[in-house]
């Protein structure tokens, strides 16, 4: 088993090791500032996952916090001339006390309630950053953020900075895999599961939600923080409720409580949304019929759906042992 | 001025309190937090516009916009809800939310972004009731909403009809042991609750003007509303309704109307705070 | 009675408590002293405010009255992860497991208060993570052996017979190293064999220093194996005393026992 793993972790290693490096191959343009975008929502989609998949608590204003990671930084790089590095570090906390901030009431709710607030929360920082304009610059938001250096190399170009993008990616993922793999990972799927379990077993509930809130945000910041410094160029629209749904959405139809699903979510939904820029004007409409028929098809999620289907295509060979058993057996796999 | 302020905060909740009235009745029954409630308005609304276009009455066009928002509903519910009437309350919401995108970018397609006018026959008349001046609109939509109201909370306080979809909004389980047809009501809640909002839609669309995206903003104020008179209580939305036109009518005219919506979801988060079960509800321990 | 209680320690009151819903208690001034190593048996008819009692002891009810000690602690808003910080731990009547877990994960779950959750050690996976996590996991295993289930550790829930469940479900409360376990009708739905193991289960637990407190609908069971029982009816307190005193009393005879003979 532990022998297993170690292959499964160089494996994995090597992948991101070749991602980074191969990405500085991409010599297509287009295809590079997909690629970008797809990767900072992917981080997104990640820290989304945290709270609606590993925590069980639901967020449909994580544009909120994408948001105040973009403004953050652009703010302090612009208004105050903080080098960019110094600006990422103030973003990611301040995000993740704002996490904090947010968590202390929504905690205590639950399902829909859980879900307005969070909304509220989205619409709140929105409504904020399109009318305190002294702060914001309002509806025209801010311009000329520095684009950073990593050490010498400007991240300028489009191929150095995907591959800082997919580096924070990676890191990312190491990120939610330990801490997902750890009593604090546990606790979160307890009170996930049942709250009642966890106050039983000694998790101090809100504590942990509240750990989860802090870091979902401080993640969110970090994407927000990336794509101000991509971008050079931020304003509301981009941080609105739309933002928020579509994140939810991709993480639920990948597959939450996973760590591949969001992933899988992302490179499908960025897929089809470039592929659907054919259509021009019904490229939404098809977008929210895709969205729909997904959801209705397969709710637990593209990713586990096809991992018990591969799963269930094995146990069938190996008729000797039970189902139960295997399937059991495979589902283990998901949590570790 | 305050007390135009008064009137048209009132106006704007009979609005509001219809449009939350059916996200509640369907909250209650389905579990859904419906997040297409508002585009149903716009459907309602572009019913009208079009009917009007066809030299049809007003008030026969908001007649039909009710219909004709049912029949959208009756589509949407089949497509989208009724396949995940067992899974879990999250997926309904984002299938709802897919709907939305859904009905708001078809509008657009169809009739292009820029706002349409709808005529009616009331709407430049103002009548003055000690000192507040109130367009006959305004009194038209005041008056159907309340009327609305009232026979929806008849039907389900006074009616066989009503006592079931209470039943099933209760305990879906037990409601179908007894023979209730919970499928069946559940759909006949959710048609019934979106051809309210579309007849909302109708009669905003001569004040408001009628575009594609006009129902999101309503959809949020629909859910702080019910948030505000408790998930699933007929009452509390139709009070709660009131009680957020009033809000947002004095946040306009002392404050400032940029951050309206700020303002109203603050208040929604007071309320999730120091109330989550909302003003008129009582709180319901959770069973061990 | 009197010589007992000086032998024993007092490591757990509950004066007056009284919970009311509505216009009813539910609970009404119950009070109740647990001592070192003993079987407490709370009895009572169906609806006599057993469970209600039973939640306030653990937290998850808060009394309108009366409060609770835990080793002379007054605990004045108890929290309930909190009474599982001060020794306390139970079970559900209606077993309460994560069912997308392995029954080892179930019980590790218990393990929680002594984990190592120091965000650094987690990230950098030091020695001292790896130990606690390997300890704890080794004493899981030995609780699963110990409730004769070791077998199924790496089993998922839902594949477990009602026995089996409940055996992790006390794996997992005693996982939390209590002084106290409080169990919510461990037999309910047991067979009697069934019902006998797990009866020699609780005098184990017994025997390593933990105080029970037994709540069971089966009358046998709970008599042959407490040292002291509290009878509820109707909210209120109506006896308290050894397992032969109770069944010698009218008053209990009459709200309870009745017919059944055979106690």
């Amino acid at each position: 088993m532990t022998r297993a793993r170690k292959i499964y972790f160089l494996a994995i290693a090597a992948i991101c090791i070749f991602g980074v490096y191969g990405s500085l191959y991409l010599q297509n343009l287009y295809l590079l500032r997909v690629a970008i975008l797809a990767v900072i929502t992917a981080i997104l989609a990640l820290s989304v996952d945290i709270l609606v998949g590993y925590t069980g608590q639901i967020s449909l204003g994580q544009a909120g916090f994408f948001g105040i990671g973009a403004y953050v930084m652009g703010i302090l790089n612009t208004n105050f001339h903080l080098p960019f590095w110094i600006s990422l570090v103030f973003a990611i906390l301040f995000t993740g006390f704002v996490g904090f901030v947010l968590g202390l009431p929504t905690t205590k709710l639950k399902g829909h309630f859980l879900g307005i607030a969070t909304m509220g929360f989205g619409v709140i920082v929105n409504g904020v950053l399109n009318n305190w304009t002294s702060v914001t610059g309002g509806p025209n938001g801010i311009r000329g953020i520095e684009t950073p250096y990593f050490f010498s190399i400007s991240l300028e170009y489009g191929n150095y900075f995907l591959g800082f993008a997919l580096a924070s990616l990676f890191v990312v993922i190491l990120l939610i895999f330990l801490i997902v793999h750890s009593p604090i990972g546990r606790a979160w799927r307890c009170l996930r599961q049942d709250e009642i379990t966890a106050y039983v077993a000694g998790i101090n509930v809100y504590k942990y939600k509240l750990i989860a809130f802090m870091l979902s945000g401080g993640i969110a910041g970090y994407a927000g923080s990336l794509f101000a410094g991509y971008m050079t160029f931020i304003s509301p629209e981009t941080f609105d409720l739309n933002q928020s749904i579509s994140l939810i959405t991709t993480v639920i139809m990948g597959g939450s409580g996973t760590l591949l699903g969001p992933l899988l979510g992302t490179a499908i939904l960025s897929f089809v949304n470039e592929w659907l820029r054919n259509f021009s004007e019904l490229r939404l409409v098809i977008y929210g019929f895709i969205l729909v028929t997904m959801i209705t098809l397969l709710p637990e999620g593209i990713y586990p759906f096809f991992k018990r289907k591969i799963l269930f295509f094995f146990t069938s060979k190996k008729k000797k042992r039970s189902i139960e058993t295997e399937g059991s057996n495979g589902k283990d796999v998901v949590n570790e | 001025m305050f007390s135009q302020m008064v009137v048209n905060g009132l106006a704007n909740g009979a609005l509001y309190a219809l449009i939350a009235l059916g996200l509640t009745l369907i909250y209650g029954v389905m579990n859904l937090s419906n997040f297409a409630q508002g585009e149903f308005a716009m459907v309602g609304a572009f019913a009208a516009y079009f009917l009007k276009q066809l030299h049809m009455g007003y008030l026969l066009t908001v007649i039909l916009s009710f219909a004709v928002a049912g029949v959208v509903g009756l589509i949407c519910y089949f497509l989208a809800f009724y396949p995940l009437r067992r899974s879990n309350p999250l997926n309904m919401m984002l299938s709802s939310m897919g709907v939305s995108i859904f009905l708001v970018n078809l509008s657009q397609y169809i009739f292009s972004p820029t706002p349409k006018v709808v005529e009616t026959p009331f709407s430049d008349q103002s009548i003055q009731i000690l000192g507040v001046y109130l367009s006959e609109q305004r009194l038209l939509i005041v008056i159907v909403s309340l009327v609305l109201c009232g026979l929806t909370y008849w039907v389900l306080e006074r009616s066989k009809f009503g006592r079931s979809v209470r039943a099933a909004s209760i305990d879906p389980d037990t409601a179908m042991l007894y023979g209730i047809p919970t499928n069946k009501i559940s759909m006949i809640t959710f048609v019934v609750g979106v051809a309210l909002t579309g007849i909302a839609g109708a009669l905003t669309a001569p004040i408001y003007n009628v575009f594609p995206t006009m129902g999101i903003s309503l959809t949020l104020k629909a859910f702080v509303v019910v948030v505000l008179g408790g998930m699933g209580n007929i009452v509390g939305a139709i009070l709660g309704g009131f009680i957020i036109g009033l809000i947002e009518s004095f946040s306009a005219g002392y404050i400032s109307t940029g951050f309206q919506d700020a303002i109203v979801f603050t208040i929604l988060f007071l309320v999730l705070i120091f109330r989550p079960q909302g003003i008129l509800s009582k709180v319901r321990g959770e069973k061990v | 009675m009197e010589r007992m209680s000086l032998m024993n320690k007092v490591i757990m009151s509950a004066s007056n408590i009284s919970v009311r819903f509505g216009g009813l208690w539910a609970v009404k001034d119950v009070n109740m002293e647990v001592e070192t190593n003993q079987v407490h048996g709370v009895m009572g008819p169906n609806g006599a405010g057993k469970s209600t009692f039973l939640n306030v002891l653990s937290g998850l009810q808060q009394p309108s009255n009366g409060y609770l000690k835990i080793s002379n602690q007054k605990i004045v808003k108890g929290k309930p992860w909190k009474m599982t910080e001060l020794g306390l731990s139970r079970s559900f009547q209606t077993v309460r497991l994560l069912p997308e877990m392995s029954v080892l994960e179930n019980v590790l779950v218990g393990g929680h208060l002594y984990a190592s959750k120091n965000p650094l050690n987690i990230l950098l996976r030091t020695k001292k993570y790896r130990n606690t996590e390997k300890v704890l996991t080794e004493k899981a295993c030995d609780l699963l052996r110990m409730m004769g289930i070791e077998a199924k550790a790496d089993q998922k829930i839902t594949g477990l017979s009602l026995q089996e469940r409940r055996r992790v479900e006390i794996a997992r409360s005693l996982m939390t190293e209590p002084r106290i376990l409080l169990l919510d009708e461990p037999c309910a739905g047991l067979n009697p064999h069934e019902t006998d193991k797990i009866a020699q289960m609780i005098l184990t637990i017994k025997s390593r220093g933990i105080s029970v407190i037994l709540v069971e609908h089966n009358v046998r069971m709970i008599l042959s194996i407490s040292d002291k029982i509290l009878v509820l009816d109707h909210g209120r307190k109506i006896a308290e005393g050894s397992p032969t005193d109770i069944t010698k009393d009218e008053g209990v005879i009459k709200a309870y026992l009745g017919g059944a003979a055979h106690a």
